[in-house]
């Protein structure tokens, strides 16, 4: 485990780019992300800059270098807006070291005092070691989506829905 | 009230022009409710996106005496992985509704979806109490999951409700 001191979180910002994009352009990543190739991953990282704006997307580092990054998706639909998808991303040099459960515990409080979340939620692809992180959590399954994820071998996955009441 | 023939009316692809008939069917506050936006900023964002996947070829639109009267459309997918499959959205004119054009919007957004983009599954997303959710089950939608509290309106709480379709 890393010591607490060492981890900082902060809001994404744009000089983490070259980073984020490393962290995500990694095959160990990508294979749980829907995202295939750099265009993809650019793409996603214009959606999470658009969230950093309302400081809803956030980075974790140690000893300064960014390890991983996680963005609320929150709702501008006032309808909607009591409840709040979620992504993370870890460096694989930094997991199982509690930076997940760092970052995680980061959102989670963010989310409920910052953005008055009540209910957050979350996608993940069966089989993600992550899925156990976020039981450990709180988060309960809710449903599954089969078929969900065709990768380039053509094998199907199912993306596994998961919530959290806050 | 009856259904009206298909051969009373033409179905052709969605143009960026058929957004005025989206916005004001949006504006019936028994049609808006069962979409996500709430204030009139929200649904020009809203149907804005809607209508841009007409430029793709994506949405169909129903056309009664040269007037639209019901819209769906395709939303493509914009990664790879998920490529195969599709979210639909649909909307007939409150004055046209429970005559036949949701039903034929269905079938032919279906076609589209299987043999202009080759997609293997169609999925819907809406809130529980949407009329759409008994016209795609007449079409071959199937519930998949379900998630309490998803949607807070007007002081009541409403689950959303995904339901899917093999192409």
């Amino acid at each position: 485990m890393i010591e607490q001191s060492r981890i900082q979180i902060r809001v994404l910002a744009e000089s983490d780019k070259p980073y984020l994009s490393q962290i995500l352009m990694d095959p160990e990543a990508l294979r749980w992300l829907p995202m295939t190739n750099l265009l993809e991953v650019e793409e996603a990282m214009k959606v999470w800059f658009l969230f950093a704006r309302q400081k809803s997307a956030y980075v974790v580092e140690i000893d300064g270098k960014p390890a991983g990054m996680a963005v609320l998706y929150v709702q501008n639909y006032e309808k909607l807006g009591h409840q709040c998808l979620f992504a993370i991303v870890v460096d694989r040099d930094y997991r199982g070291q509690g930076m997940g459960t760092a970052l995680m515990r980061h959102i989670m409080r963010e989310a409920k005092e910052t953005f008055g979340i009540k209910l957050l939620h979350l996608e993940v692809y069966e089989g993600n070691p992550a899925y156990r992180l976020y039981e450990r959590l709180g988060f309960v399954e809710f449903g599954r989506h089969p078929k969900f994820l065709k990768d380039s071998d053509g094998v199907y996955h199912t993306k596994v829905l998961m919530q959290k009441r806050l | 009230m009856s259904l009206i023939l298909e051969s009373d009316y033409d179905i052709r692809y969605s143009r960026a022009e058929d957004l005025e008939f989206l916005k004001q069917w949006m504006a019936d506050p028994q049609t808006h409710m069962w979409y996500p936006p709430s204030s009139e900023k929200d649904v020009r964002q809203f149907v804005q996106n809607w209508i841009g996947f007409s430029k793709y070829r994506a949405s169909i639109t129903a056309i009664y005496q040269n007037q639209p009267i019901g819209i769906a459309t395709v939303f493509l997918m914009p990664y790879l992985k998920v490529a195969h499959l599709c979210m639909m959205y649909i909307v007939v004119a409150p004055k046209w509704r429970r005559r036949g054009v949701g039903g034929s919007l269905l079938k032919n957004v279906k076609h589209l979806a299987k043999t202009r983009f080759r997609l293997e599954s169609m999925h819907i997303e809406v809130w529980e109490g949407c009329p759409i959710i008994e016209l795609s089950k007449r079409y071959g939608f199937e519930e998949i999951f379900t998630q309490e509290d998803f949607v807070h309106m007007d002081g009541k709480s409403y689950s959303r409700i995904v339901l899917e379709t093999k192409l």
